[in-house]
């Protein structure tokens, strides 16, 4: 982790440094005023910076390095801050619905996003794998891209992968004996089994299976001859696949185990998801 | 040995703090006359850097630590803040 004095920074996060800060100092005096009780309190109006700072542009991207001892050539960027009541928030910001408690927050995908991504998401007051799909739908994910300065496949990359399909549990409806094969019914049950309203392609072993019903917590599947066993695979995409092996077939004895097979392949309704 | 730079938003606090007197007797002296200011405009040279600290960045700004600025000290920025009444009594 970077500590001390910074030699280059870029100009976003000296912005966003100084408008946290601005917030703290306002909070502060705000407490400090009711605690008080002052007939008459100041707040912050406006604040203007000439910074004494070298500037220089890499990759797209606007950097400052504050103008150090005996610098007497450094350029002077001159910034403005002004102190947007919540009336004026409200009235600007794009109409979000709040997060849920049971929603995955964007750090628990470390191995998607790094740290500063997930910062950088933040700071747009996007922290949820829900919000970040809300923004998607309302059709701003290039936008927040944009400004996240994230590729918009990366972002659509990382969305796929989080809301793909889940699968917790698998289990057979009617005879299983194959009495009756057009009432056989496969239950898969998970989360994510919805996206956009719409539910995922289901195959087994690489053939389509009918899909009877579907929530966003269950799939009800028709399997045909055959398929009461193999690898599931649901997919909303193609860049997210989720597969679990499943074996629902009747046995009448108990195998021997083949000791050359993993485990994962012979235990039914234990699957494991790549 | 020289005092540690301060954040921005400590010094911005202090310099609305500073205002307190103002707020307490100002009320007095618009029920008098019907006067009352209505902002404070500071602007100020200051020592400007920026710090990476618990995972942040931090601005630091604080007053010159002297007068007369030399080879060895950080070059002035300046801030101007205006300060202004937040609601009449």
């Amino acid at each position: 982790m970077r500590t001390g004095v910074a030699s280059v920074v870029a100009l976003e996060d000296f912005i966003q440094a100084v408008q946290s800060q601005l917030d703290t100092a306002q909070a502060r005096m705000t407490l400090k005023a009711q605690n008080d009780r002052l007939p008459l309190t100041f707040a912050i109006r406006d604040i203007s910076m000439d910074l004494k700072a070298h500037v220089e542009v890499q990759d797209g991207q606007v950097r400052i390095k504050p103008a150090g001892s005996g610098d007497t050539e450094a350029s002077v960027l001159h910034l403005v801050f002004t102190a947007i009541t919540r009336p004026m928030i409200e009235e600007n910001a794009v109409q979000l619905a709040v997060d849920t408690k049971d929603d995955t927050p964007l750090t628990e995908l470390s191995d998607e996003l790094s740290e500063e991504e997930i910062r950088r998401l933040d700071r747009v007051g996007v922290r949820t794998v829900a919000k970040l799909n809300e923004m998607r739908q309302q059709g701003l994910g290039r936008s927040v891209g944009r400004i996240t300065n994230l590729p918009l496949e990366k972002l659509e990359r990382v969305l796929s992968r989080a809301t793909r399909p889940m699968i917790s549990e698998v289990e057979v409806d009617g005879d299983r004996q194959g009495g009756d094969t057009l009432r056989r019914q496969l239950r898969v049950r998970g989360r994510n089994l919805l996206r956009d309203g719409s539910p995922p392609r289901a195959t087994i072993d690489g053939q389509p299976v009918g899909i009877v019903q579907a929530t966003d917590t269950e799939v009800v599947l028709a399997p045909r001859d055959g398929q009461l066993a193999g690898q599931m695979s649901l997919a909303h995409d193609d860049i997210a696949t989720t597969q679990v092996w499943f074996d629902l077939t009747p046995h009448l004895e108990t195998p021997q185990l083949d000791p050359a097979l993993s485990d994962d392949r012979l235990a039914p309704h234990q699957g494991y998801v790549q | 040995m020289t005092a540690p730079r301060r954040p921005l938003d400590e010094m911005l606090g202090e310099l609305v703090a500073g205002l307190g007197a103002i707020g307490a007797r100002g009320a007095e002296a618009f029920a008098a006359t019907g006067i009352a200011p209505s902002s404070v405009e500071f602007d100020l040279p200051v020592e400007a850097s920026i710090e990476h600290r618990g995972g942040r960045w931090v601005v630091l700004a604080d007053s010159p630590r002297t007068r007369l600025r030399t080879e060895f000290d950080r070059p002035a920025s300046r801030i101007t803040a205006r300060i202004a009444l937040e609601r009449p009594a």
